[in-house]
């Protein structure tokens, strides 16, 4: 049940939110922020896959 | 034809062998799906919603730490009005009443201190008992379910409840870290391995759509999905978390890990302890399993438990020690029926291992750069002494041949004629053999000696192992239909927020 005292019915969410009141600056910030980092681990990734294809390859040209 | 039924047999054991690189290949493909997070994420349905929220902290002789948490949950981000926190005292026996009077009168409206004079009956009763109550009337629009030693950070819980303007979210969960200070080499490890379990396993489990299980100490859960779940939770088992997640998403409800929502616990820091801890979880685990028998790798409309992803990680873990027994049991069968095939088998188990171990743990590393400060060692040491040498033996043989000749001759050990036979076998029994040594460390570390001798025999084993043995110990636990008795971890109020 909601603040409107109506069950989130409908497809409506579970609790109300404020629509009337813009989003604030500080909170699309943050979820601008938690995307980047979000996206950093994109990177984070590739450059593990990229060591982990560096050492595979060293390891059967030279050690094999 | 015998010869030709020999060969097929060899080839079923070899592939039997490879199979105890799956646990670690589907952990490789759950990391795998964590780069999936930044575009399958639940942040562009977030909005600030800010419900009025009850915070149910069910509490047994907790007043080491409870007056912290309370403070802490008081100095949240979060509107006050729209707070309150139902302490459920299960007929603690310490200080744990007078510290929740207290409090209720430091905090009048916001903290409930809710007494059962019989308790003992377990987390999930105590949790029932202030459900009860709460769910009398209509104010609580969100229910924050916690333990007393959690201690969040100023933002968390806003962070969480952003999440429920989505209509489809039925729970969210926080990243609890490890934050016992100081800490020792237990903490260490389990501050490494909720990096993985948690950090990375949870984010790969947003990109499926299906998770696991809400963090007992920090999960979110709404007014709809709580009645949806019949206003109670589930007291049949001694994974309540597990069920309780499992029936949301059944239910038609997503959940949700919210890993910028940061809660700090303090976890065991001993064998001991941990076994408790983990041998409860593992039979919760076994229940969950067999619960839900008709739902496994059977895809189903409004969920995704049900697919072969989220079963594969399931499975892989669930199974690991049976995995790590069948591949040790099938590896030696080889050596003594088919040498050269079974030196493929060890060669192609092991640098499959190595190429995950060195993926999993540099990019584990990576995602919480923070904890990794000060669990870097355990993160390295996570496989073990004896895992490890043999991983870096299979990625470079020729660079250790020679020296190991060296060792061999130098000890008295090593002899032209049969040599290294008895250290093969002993490698090839090791993935079997490390969960019973593990087994040593949790039994010696009562003992005097075991002071020393356990962290030792941890880190020659691998955390891994002790964790894999715990979990063939509840095997054993659920077979013999063993009492289920509610071990509660002891807290001691050590932990705090790295500044």
């Amino acid at each position: 049940m909601g603040q409107d005292r109506k069950d989130g019915e409908g497809g409506d969410p579970d609790v109300t939110a404020d629509h009337g009141k813009p989003r604030s600056r500080a909170f699309d910030r943050e979820i601008r922020d938690a995307i980047r980092y979000e996206q950093g681990l994109v990177i984070k990734a590739l450059v593990v896959l990229a060591m982990v294809a560096v050492i595979v390859t060293v390891r059967t040209l030279y050690f094999a | 034809m015998g010869h030709d039924l020999l060969q097929g047999g060899d080839w079923i054991l070899l592939v039997l062998v490879v199979v105890g690189a799956f646990p670690e290949l589907a952990a490789t493909y759950q990391f795998l799906l964590v780069a999936g997070h930044f575009w399958r994420n639940d942040y562009r349905s977030c909005e600030p919603v800010f419900p009025r929220t009850a915070i149910l902290i069910p509490a047994w002789n907790e007043a080491a730490v409870i007056g912290a948490s309370i403070d802490r949950l008081m100095s949240l981000e979060y509107p006050r009005e729209a707070l309150r926190i139902f302490l459920v005292d299960d007929a603690s026996t310490d200080q744990t009443p007078e510290v929740a009077a207290a409090k209720a009168v430091q905090y009048p409206g916001n903290v409930i201190h809710l007494r059962r004079h019989k308790g003992g009956q377990g987390k999930a009763h105590t949790l029932n008992h202030g459900l009860a109550i709460i769910l009398q009337d209509d104010w609580m629009e969100a229910l924050l379910i916690t333990d007393a030693d959690v201690i969040f950070t100023a933002d968390s819980l806003r962070k969480m409840t952003r999440h429920l303007a989505d209509p489809q979210v039925g729970a969210v969960t926080a990243y609890i870290k490890e934050g016992s200070r100081p800490g020792n080499y237990m903490t260490r490890f389990i501050g490494y391995e909720y990096i993985t379990a948690q950090a990375a396993a949870r984010r790969g489990q947003n990109v499926l759509g299906a998770t696991a299980c809400l963090a007992g100490g920090a999960q979110l859960h709404t007014r709809a999905n709580l009645l949806a779940l019949g206003g109670r939770i589930d007291t049949t088992s001694l994974a309540e978390d597990t069920f309780t997640t499992f029936q949301t998403q059944l239910l038609g409800r997503r959940v949700v890990f919210e890993p910028h929502a940061t809660v700090w616990a303090e976890e065991p820091g001993s064998i001991v302890s941990l076994w408790k801890q983990r041998l409860r979880w593992a039979r919760g685990n076994v229940q969950v399993t067999l619960r839900y028998r008709k739902l496994w790798f059977r895809p189903g409309r409004g969920h995704s438990l049900g697919g072969v992803s989220f079963g594969l990680f399931w499975f892989c873990l669930f199974l690991q020690p049976l995995i790590m027994i069948t591949s040790s049991a099938s590896l030696l069968t080889l050596y003594f029926g088919n040498f050269p095939r079974a030196w493929l088998a060890f060669h192609l188990l092991w640098i499959i291992n190595a190429v995950t171990y060195i993926f999993i743990t540099s990019f584990a590393l990576l995602i919480d750069p923070k904890i990794a400060r000060h669990t870097w060692r355990q993160a390295v040491m996570f496989p073990g002494a004896i895992n490890l040498s043999i991983i870096i033996y299979s990625c470079f043989p020729r660079l250790f041949r020679e020296y190991l000749r060296r060792f061999f001759v130098a000890g008295h050990l090593y002899s032209p004629h049969g040599h290294r036979g008895w250290i093969i076998v002993f490698v090839y029994a090791w993935p079997a053999a490390s969960m019973a040594v593990a087994y040593l460390a949790k039994a010696a570390e009562p003992h005097r000696f075991g002071r020393f001798l356990s962290p030792l025999l941890v880190y020659t084993v691998g955390y891994g192992s002790l964790l894999c043995s715990c979990t063939f110990a509840a095997y054993i636990k659920e077979l013999r239909k063993a009492e289920m008795v509610w071990d509660k971890t002891e807290k001691t109020g050590k932990v705090g927020i790295p500044t």
